[in-house]
């Protein structure tokens, strides 16, 4: 049995013919990302890719002709460009094209931007709500912004309007210009834009600086759409100094905007910040500095009033102090005199009293001796001068007696004699009796005779 | 006869007159003498303790 065969020519042609009856001249919209771009001759040539849960599901080529680049180009104006980056998702109006030589592709007629901002919106919002769900959004806002910051790292693509202005606004206003600013040059758009920011940002958070500065001058969507990529905005929140972003124009706003400290719509804004916060800074430090000055001089002068009242007062106060001392003084002498008088007349009154009370008891004293004493003793030395001359005068009787009695003449009128020798009693002669002359004395007359014998 | 005697003086010697007789010391020639001086001595005190007397009562009633 012989084989039926045909030959490629024929097999592509009936291909064409099936496409070409199947889809013929009909134009589809279509999504899909476009992975690869090349251009020649002013003709595109794309790769465009689709895929499900990260796994490629479809691939195929596809060319937009130089005539339909221009027209494009016309109507869409920058975008076009920027929709045409590799990884954007874009809707194309296309035409099913089968080249007997090159095959299958896909001819572009037409591009809507719409869908592809639709797409970059969405995919903006994952990023937020991955970030978000990370801890990553507000880490950067915890941070503390320095009052003054002159050491500010600058990143961004010198080649840029952008970047020439954030110099030109920083060095030369009139506010504050003695900025230190350490370049950091980075591509800020294509497919190497991604990996250069973050190793950008890495290498300015080595510097001993106060601020990160991110600018990107004016672009379209699609041009800031890499400050919305994950990576980045991950490296921004894991900087250890403050990021402050100037990305594009007016009204955009990107990712790496909510996850950066400070946000400024532009370069020259972020600028403005830098200096305007030094200058309110200094300001606020003349205005603080005028302040305490303005306070200390109204201490000062308060001070003094106070002083002086208070000078015043205990001038006045002392005097009225010792005024009052020395009336007191007074007053303690004076009642120092009353008491002393007091004391001297009560004493005076005491000794007239002890005097009348002497006089009194002398007078009583006297008048007893005189009336009673003197009288007694008169009476008594009286009796005892009687007593005692009555004594003497019967002693003297009794004497007399005596002498009266022992008067011997008396004896001898009464016939007693008194015998003597030589004129000495006998009682008392102690001499040789015999021979001697005896007197004998009679009352009438005197005997003498001569002692013959002494009988015993 | 006018003593210059304190009455003392005039009974000391009246005394010793009285113990002289007692003890019979008197000379019989001086006896008489001796007896009239102790009469004159009686006499002299007699007088002084009068005039004394006479004195005190004096001198009481003036007062």
């Amino acid at each position: 049995m012989t084989k039926k065969t045909y030959t490629l020519t024929q097999l592509v042609a009936s291909v064409k013919n099936v496409l070409a009856r199947t889809y013929g001249e009909q134009s589809y919209w279509v999504t899909g990302e476009l992975v690869k771009l090349n251009m020649k001759g002013g003709h595109y040539y794309l790769e465009l890719a689709d895929s499900v849960n990260g796994v490629n599901t479809a691939q195929m080529k596809a060319t937009i002709w130089r005539t339909q680049v221009l027209a494009l180009q016309q109507n869409l104006g920058e975008e076009f460009r920027q929709l045409l980056q590799p990884g954007n998702r874009l809707l194309f109006r296309v035409t099913v094209t089968f080249h007997e030589i090159y095959g299958l592709s896909l001819t572009i007629l037409d591009l809507d931007p719409a869908f592809t901002y639709g797409e970059i919106e969405l995919k903006k919002k994952q990023t937020i709500e991955r970030l978000e769900r990370e801890g990553l959004l507000n880490v950067q806002k915890q941070m503390r912004l320095p009052l003054i910051m002159k050491k500010i790292v600058l990143v961004g693509s010198p080649d840029t309007s952008g970047y020439r202005d954030f110099l030109t606004e920083l060095k030369q206003n009139r506010i504050f210009t003695n900025f230190v600013i350490q370049e950091i040059p980075t591509t800020v758009q294509g497919d190497k834009a991604v990996t250069e920011i973050c190793a950008a940002l890495l290498e300015a958070d080595t510097y001993a600086a106060d601020a990160i500065v991110l600018i990107r001058g004016g672009g379209s969507k699609m041009d800031l759409n890499v400050f919305n990529d994950y990576e980045i905005c991950r490296t921004i929140a894991q900087l250890h100094l403050p990021l402050l972003t100037g990305i594009g124009h007016e009204t955009d706003e990107v990712v790496a905007d909510l996850v950066a400290h400070t946000k400024h719509i532009t370069p020259t804004a972020v600028a403005k910040f830098l200096y305007i916060r030094v200058g309110t800074f200094r300001s606020d430090l003349q205005t603080g500095l005028d302040r305490i000055l303005t306070q200390a001089l109204s201490s000062l002068a308060s001070a003094t009033e106070q002083f002086t009242n208070t000078n015043k007062f205990l001038t006045h106060y002392f005097q009225n102090i010792i005024t009052d001392y020395r009336s007191d003084l007074q007053a303690k002498l004076h009642r120092i005199e009353v008491g002393t008088n007091e004391i001297l007349a009560e004493q005076r009154a005491l000794l007239d009293l002890s005097l009348e009370k002497s006089v009194v008891a002398a007078g009583h004293w006297l008048h007893i001796v005189q009336t009673i004493e003197l009288p007694a003793i008169l009476e008594k030395m009286v009796l005892r001068s009687t007593n005692l001359i009555e004594i003497q005068r019967l002693e003297l009787l009794n004497l007399q007696e005596k002498v009266a009695v022992l008067n011997p003449l008396k004896l001898l009128k009464v016939g007693y004699t008194i015998s003597s020798i030589a004129n000495t009693d006998l009682s008392q002669y102690k001499g040789n009796f015999i021979g001697q002359e005896l007197q004998t004395l009679t009352d009438q007359f005197t005997v003498y005779s001569t002692i013959t014998k002494i009988q015993k | 006869m006018e003593l210059q005697l304190t009455y003392e003086e005039a009974l000391s010697e009246l005394q010793g007159i009285v113990k002289k007789l007692e003890n019979k010391e008197v000379k019989i020639d001086e006896l008489a003498s001796t007896v009239a001086r102790a009469n004159q001595l009686v006499e002299y005190c007699q007088s002084k303790l009068q005039q004394t007397e006479a004195e005190i009562q004096k001198i009481v009633k003036k007062g």
